[in-house]
């Protein structure tokens, strides 16, 4: 399985002289401003004839000298727009005909199934740059785009993707807008989406029986309400502009099947035959509003790509939303391992087929393990299908369960109690509750030890909690991952590691040790840059070191990094640079988030597999 | 009786086991229609329909701030007679008692049994005792049957609700399940919160007054969120509550943001959920709050036919999705 990328001339016709020749181009063609650099191309190399869509596909017919046809093929490939995907899927040559001009033409609605929607672009730098400009007439205009960026996936209610298509058919264009679509010379010529405040939609701000209309007024209302609140509106503004979707051609067979993801930052995957479709970004699901984007999508995916899920594939944890969902639905229903699918997910996106000896570190917040237990910081040997946990850090008591991730001090506090550090435990009670500490604190204390709603986890994200807490970076977060992106942010120059020790468990898998870690970060007293370089450099020998065991008793093609913790560049880049220089090659996220987001996939590639 | 503690001695239907009933037992429950020497009791019941329940206790710890185990025996099955529309009248009363227990608490407990029923006007008219080998009871279990009547015309149950109708709380919710827990695991917090257990009777009978009220159902185990759930899942239609407007105690929301645990899904031993119309709404809320232990009663939600969901509307305007009790919640998120 290959994530498809730009591919060179797949077939090549023989031509001499003047003659008409006519190309099928596949993959993501559309909506990513092709039909206009085609007819540009077509321009520049003095060729006449015509492009279009159909259904999934662009069809070109050009008339002009031999060597104009096939400098003008070559550049198809060559200097197609940078978000296009495009593979020539047949080209043959044609009796030869006269066209007057080179013209884009209506498009066919008839054709097969085989279609890429194109995803969402984030804006790009030029959109930017007027959106930015006061003397811009789309000044501050939440909705700019062209050709290059801006919504695609979200608007298209059926193919061939035409503005009529898409949720833009009801904004008439107004004349500046509709000069710039018809001028060949634009950015925005023939961008399906183009918008103005003249013309297009606009932002309204409501609460209560307030509403703001006014594109400007809104937006200061949206951010003065949500000042103190940085999340909502951080996390809406990335709904909106950065939901990818990825389109891959992947070996897969047999019956259709829907992946529904996993509980936080969400998203699904669809795949049938050798396609897997991963869905936009949903969010946390669990906001009705979630619940419903979750099942349009899951409809639509099916419905725009013509393909019925006859099976579904769900995380293990039955609190899922999405799990109970899929359990709702009446089809055959397969659990994956939330660990299991990140390391596909990854092995898969790699297109690392080849080997049969990954050892991929699932490092994130927390999944639902095998036994019951709440994992994440879990090292997995194997490949697609067949994975055994080999490594794990010693877990840690999580002290009111869920709340933890948006209050850290709880991973500090923990951290602190497991060492016997009763005093620095107090110190965090103190600092992040406040008045009530002196109640509360030992309450907590008794709850902790009496294992009251306080799981056990190995979760790697708990000890950036942890970290972030006991240096006082962050005890209470008001955004999920805050604490581990304040840690990375502060952290100073490299520094030498704490060792920490590995032990291998009565069950063989081996066992990190963080006590000496943390301890450090509790008892020197060291400037928080320093602590923070520390306690990355630290995560990343540990990983190192296991890596180094677990190659002395097996053998090891490959080291994956996946999961959010990941997502840390300082610490991925820390192991990476370890491992490298030992000679070990290292698998990263490319396209897919490392993330939760890149779960669906991942359940997709076990379903198929196992 | 000169033991201390409960003997095997005092199940084997001898000397021990009648002086035990009669000491203990009979001593405190003592009414016209408890005969120790019948093996069975004819009732005269008034008019209407008779209503039947039955509910077993095994509370720890046995006596908490707010009530103990034999109070709550007298609660628990009226208070389900009472949301159900009807008087309880008569009890039947089961006791498993573990060897070793002291007979000072046993007597404590079956005094404050009593004084609950004598209070609400319902008489124990049966009973048995059984002793349990040590180590096999939790100290003491009880068993209550209720006996009650309900006027014939007066139907309640899911059948009645529809879109729009109004969800009522009587007070605020989670108090017991706090109660207990900080009693049960020996907090130092013990006696900061106090467990509701009380009749619902003055609440139950007010409601019964308005021809709109179409369910009752006192909020005990799995709390507010599962009553929600069960109103939700035989109706078919959604519930939508306001966060703010749902009563919790200061100290049960502490606890609860402390230790992570969600109000609304722990047990309450004495409110009351009612479903009624609109238009009665809010002769019933002034009602309750005139009542004793009523003056925190509110208007939490509304029936939603839009949906099939339980949603909880938070204070910012987000709605969260109350999911159905799980055994033992597991982190999602961390």
């Amino acid at each position: 399985m290959k994530v498809s990328t730009l591919s060179a001339a797949s077939t090549h016709a023989q031509r001499s002289g003047s003659g008409t020749a006519h190309w099928r181009l596949s993959g993501v063609v559309q909506g990513v401003g092709f039909r206009p650099f085609v007819y540009r191309l077509a321009r520049v190399h003095g060729l006449t004839g015509w492009v279009r869509n159909c259904t999934g596909q662009v069809e070109i017919i050009a008339t002009g000298d031999a060597a104009q046809l096939d400098a003008f093929e070559n550049d198809l490939i060559k200097q197609a727009p940078p978000i296009a995907r495009s593979r020539i899927e047949s080209c043959e040559n044609l009796p030869f005909e006269v066209f007057e001009a080179f013209q884009i033409r209506d498009s066919e609605a008839s054709g097969s199934a085989d279609i890429h929607v194109p995803p969402d672009y984030f804006v790009c730098d030029q959109c930017r740059a007027e959106m930015n400009d006061p003397n811009d007439r789309r000044f501050q205009y939440p909705f700019i785009n062209c050709t290059q960026c801006g919504p695609r996936y979200t608007l298209i209610e059926a193919l061939p993707y035409d503005r009529a298509n898409t949720s833009m058919a009801g904004f008439k264009l107004c004349a500046a807008c509709q000069a710039e679509y018809d001028d060949i010379g634009s950015r925005r010529f023939h961008a399906e989406p183009v918008a103005c405040p003249d013309c297009g939609p606009g932002p309204v701000f409501h609460q209560g029986d307030r509403l703001v209309d006014n594109t400007r007024a809104a937006l200061s209302a949206c951010v003065s309400v949500n000042r103190d609140h940085y999340s909502p509106l951080h996390h809406l503004l990335l709904a909106a502009f950065g939901s990818p979707l990825v389109a891959t051609s992947a070996n897969i067979s047999g019956q259709p099947v829907l992946a529904v993801g996993g509980h936080m930052k969400n998203t699904v995957c669809l795949a049938w035959d050798d396609r897997a479709v991963v869905s936009p970004h949903i969010g946390d699901m669990g906001t009705t509003r979630s619940l419903e984007v979750f099942e349009q999508l899951c409809g639509d995916l099916q419905r725009l790509y013509k393909v019925r899920a006859e099976a579904l594939t769900c995380d293990m944890h039955p609190g899922y939303v999405t799990s109970r969902w899929a359990q709702r639905q009446g089809l055959p229903v397969t659990e994956v391992q939330h660990h299991a699918a990140h390391a596909s997910a990854l092995v898969a996106e790699a297109g690392d087929w080849s080997a049969d000896h990954h050892l991929v570190f699932t490092w994130d917040g927390v999944g639902y393990g095998d036994n019951g237990m709440l994992w994440g910081g879990e090292a997995l040997y194997g490949r697609p299908g067949d994975w055994q946990r080999v490594a794990t850090l010693r877990p840690l008591r999580l002290p009111g369960g869920d709340k933890a991730s948006r209050e850290p001090w709880r991973s500090a506090v923990a951290a602190a109690w497991d060492a016997g550090e009763e005093q620095v435990a107090d110190r965090i009670i103190m600092a992040a509750v406040g008045a009530n500490a002196s109640k509360l604190g030992p309450l907590l204390y008794q709850a902790w030890q009496k294992q009251l709603n306080a799981p056990l986890t190995s979760a790697a994200g708990r000890l950036f909690d942890a970290a972030a807490g006991l240096t006082g970076v962050c005890l209470n977060a008001s955004y999920e991952g805050q604490a581990p992106m304040q840690l990375e942010s502060v952290a100073g120059k490299s520094i030498d590691p704490v060792a920490m020790p590995l032990r291998a468990r009565q069950d063989g898998v081996l066992e990190a040790d963080w006590r000496p870690l943390i301890s450090h970060l509790m008892k020197v007293n060291e400037p928080v840059d320093e602590s923070a370089a520390r306690f990355h450099e630290s995560l990343a020998e540990c990983l190192y070191q296991q890596v180094l065991e677990i190659t002395r008793q097996r053998p090891v093609d490959a080291v994956g990094l996946c999961g959010g913790v990941f997502q840390n560049r300082r610490l991925t880049e820390a192991c990476v640079r370890r491992l490298e220089s030992h000679g070990i090659r290292v698998v990263l996220g490319g396209q897919l988030p490392v993330n939760d987001a890149g779960l669906s996939f991942g359940q997709v590639v076990e379903f198929t597999v196992s | 009786m000169q033991d201390k503690h409960i003997s095997l001695a005092h199940g084997n239907g001898g000397r021990y086991m009648r002086e035990l009933i009669e000491e203990v037992f009979a001593r405190h429950l003592a009414n016209p229609d408890l005969d120790i020497g019948l093996d069975a009791v004819p009732l005269s019941l008034a008019e209407g329909e008779v209503m039947f329940t039955t509910d077993g206790f095994t509370v720890q710890p046995l006596e908490f701030p707010g009530g103990n185990i034999g109070s709550l025996a007298v609660h628990g099955t009226t208070n389900d007679l009472a949301v159900a529309g009807a008087e309880p009248l008569y009890l039947s009363l089961n006791a498993f008692i573990e060897e070793g227990m002291e007979i000072e608490t046993l007597d404590r407990i079956i005094a404050t049994l009593a004084a609950t029923a004598n209070e609400i006007g319902v008489r124990v008219v049966a009973g048995d005792t059984k002793v349990l080998r040590r180590g096999e009871g939790g100290g003491l279990y009880l068993a209550t049957t209720g006996v009650g009547v309900r006027q014939s015309d007066r139907q309640l149950g899911f059948d009645g609700i529809t879109d729009g109708d109004r969800i009522l709380v009587s007070g605020p919710v989670g108090d017991h399940g706090i109660a207990v827990l900080l009693a049960r695991e020996q907090f130092g917090l013990r006696g900061d919160v106090v467990s509701d257990a009380a009749s619902v009777l003055p609440f139950t009978r007010a409601a019964l007054a308005y021809d709109g009220l179409r369910f009752m159902r006192d909020p005990t185990r799995g709390g507010l969120a599962t009553v929600c759930h069960e109103i939700s899942q035989q109706t078919g239609l959604g519930i939508r509550m306001q966060q703010p407007d749902i009563p919790v105690h200061d100290a049960v929301q502490s606890v609860c943001e402390m230790l992570g645990y969600d109000p609304f899904y722990l047990a309450c031993e004495g409110r009351v959920v009612a479903v009624i119309s609109e238009a009665q709404t809010d002769a019933l809320l002034s009602d309750w709050r005139r009542l004793p232990q009523g003056d925190q009663a509110a208007v939490i939600g509304t029936v939603n036919g839009l949906s099939d969901r339980v949603l909880l509307v938070t204070e910012l305007g987000g709605e969260r999705m109350l999911d159905e009790l799980e055994d033992d919640p597991l982190p999602r998120i961390c």
